[in-house]
């Protein structure tokens, strides 16, 4: 009795959309903890890592949840546009289908966490730090993490428009994917543009 | 509350953080000022009050955001905001800058700044309230429609802030202390 309800209790962990997002979480915390502490671990004076590495990691999890909020919001603008073509929709299955869209952007950081693992990046210097032109990319020598991105983002499209046309119409669920991509990019884009007017 | 729990959360560790880095990190702060001295000079005023604007605008509507992301940009953005505005308080005083000073150059524009962040994240921290109506079958647009009018005199109220910053404070830093 106690096993089929843990096995149970197993089924309906692996389906909650929470599991992925929070796999996701985990992997870029080992992401963001292994560079941090590498990059930043030779800095001197000593007493300038504290506050290097606290605002390193703010700068990271706000990063994270920012990620974690456009793919809430691009959900629920998904929700409204389906809503909008053909009348009211259970959420849940929104939330099941970005869920498991969610598990492609948790695969993609595991990727990333072990490459960090097995290949953590050498410190920087305060100079290194100072002069801020240093990306992810030349870090890490990962030229290949754009593709990635393109991959990710691609598999995650096909497998949110395969969940939800098995709940709704696929004409209707291609609009709605289109739509809120549109949206989210235009909030991204927008947001980044205003900030951008600052003089440099 | 909630958002001025986060935010007050967050400017708390950033000034603590850098307050006991204070010996080491004044010669890097005396090096800011002085890369912030040379390149205000080029820049007009209204320049500066449109990057200033759209700078905090971008701020604002990430904190905004909030409605329809479940929070989670409002609470990382209130955190983030936070920690950040606190290390730079922490780090000028511990650089030599008298608190009154520091009071004068920041107030007059972060009084309403502020206000605007906390509002926009008291707004945006209502995102999970809705979320969670919505997963209980009820889909209401009334908290999205009740939420514009205080949204756009936040948004004023950070038009206002940029005003002064460009026209109020950096005259005074400029003519008052020779920044």
């Amino acid at each position: 009795m106690s096993g089929r309800v843990a096995n149970g209790l197993g089924r309906r962990t692996a389906r909650s959309p929470l599991t992925p997002a929070l796999v996701f979480v985990a992997a870029c915390a080992v992401f963001i903890v292994i560079h941090v502490e590498s990059l930043l671990n030779e800095i001197s004076p000593a007493a300038l890592q504290i506050p290097a590495k606290l605002s390193a990691y703010v700068a990271a999890a706000t990063v994270v949840a920012l990620a974690m909020g456009l793919v809430v919001a691009f959900g629920l603008f998904c929700g409204i546009t389906l809503r909008w073509l053909a009348g009211p929709i259970d959420i849940r299955a929104i939330a099941r289908a970005l869920g498991g869209g969610l598990w492609v952007f948790a695969g993609y950081a595991v990727v990333l966490a072990g490459w960090t693992m097995a290949r953590p990046p050498l410190p920087l210097t305060r100079d290194e730090v100072l002069s801020s032109g240093a990306s992810v990319e030349t870090l890490m020598d990962m030229a290949w993490i754009s593709e990635l991105q393109y991959a990710t983002a691609a598999a995650f499209f096909l497998t949110i428009f395969f969940l939800l046309s098995r709940v709704a119409d696929r004409v209707n669920t291609l609009i709605a994917l289109v739509l809120a991509t549109a949206a989210v990019v235009a909030l991204g884009t927008g947001l980044r543009a205003l900030a951008a007017l600052l003089p440099s | 509350m909630a958002a001025a729990t986060i935010w007050g959360v967050g400017a708390t560790v950033g000034a603590a953080v850098a307050g006991q880095s204070l010996a080491a990190l004044a010669p890097a702060v005396e090096k800011a000022d002085r890369v912030v001295e040379t390149e205000t000079e080029e820049v007009t005023s209204a320049r500066l009050y449109l990057g200033i604007l759209g700078r905090n605008l971008a701020v604002y509507f990430w904190l905004l955001c909030g409605l329809v992301s479940g929070g989670l940009t409002t609470i990382a953005l209130l955190a983030f905001n936070g920690v950040v505005l606190g290390q730079i308080a922490g780090f000028a005083v511990g650089a030599g800058m008298p608190v009154e000073r520091l009071a004068l150059l920041t107030l007059p524009h972060a009084v309403p700044e502020i206000a605007a962040f906390l509002l926009a994240g008291a707004i945006g921290l209502r995102g999970p309230a809705l979320l969670s109506a919505w997963f209980e079958g009820v889909f209401s647009r009334a908290p999205l429609i009740a939420a514009w009018r205080p949204a756009a005199g936040g948004a004023l109220a950070i038009a206002a802030a940029a005003a002064i910053e460009v026209f109020v404070t950096v005259p005074i830093a400029k003519t008052g202390f020779g920044l």
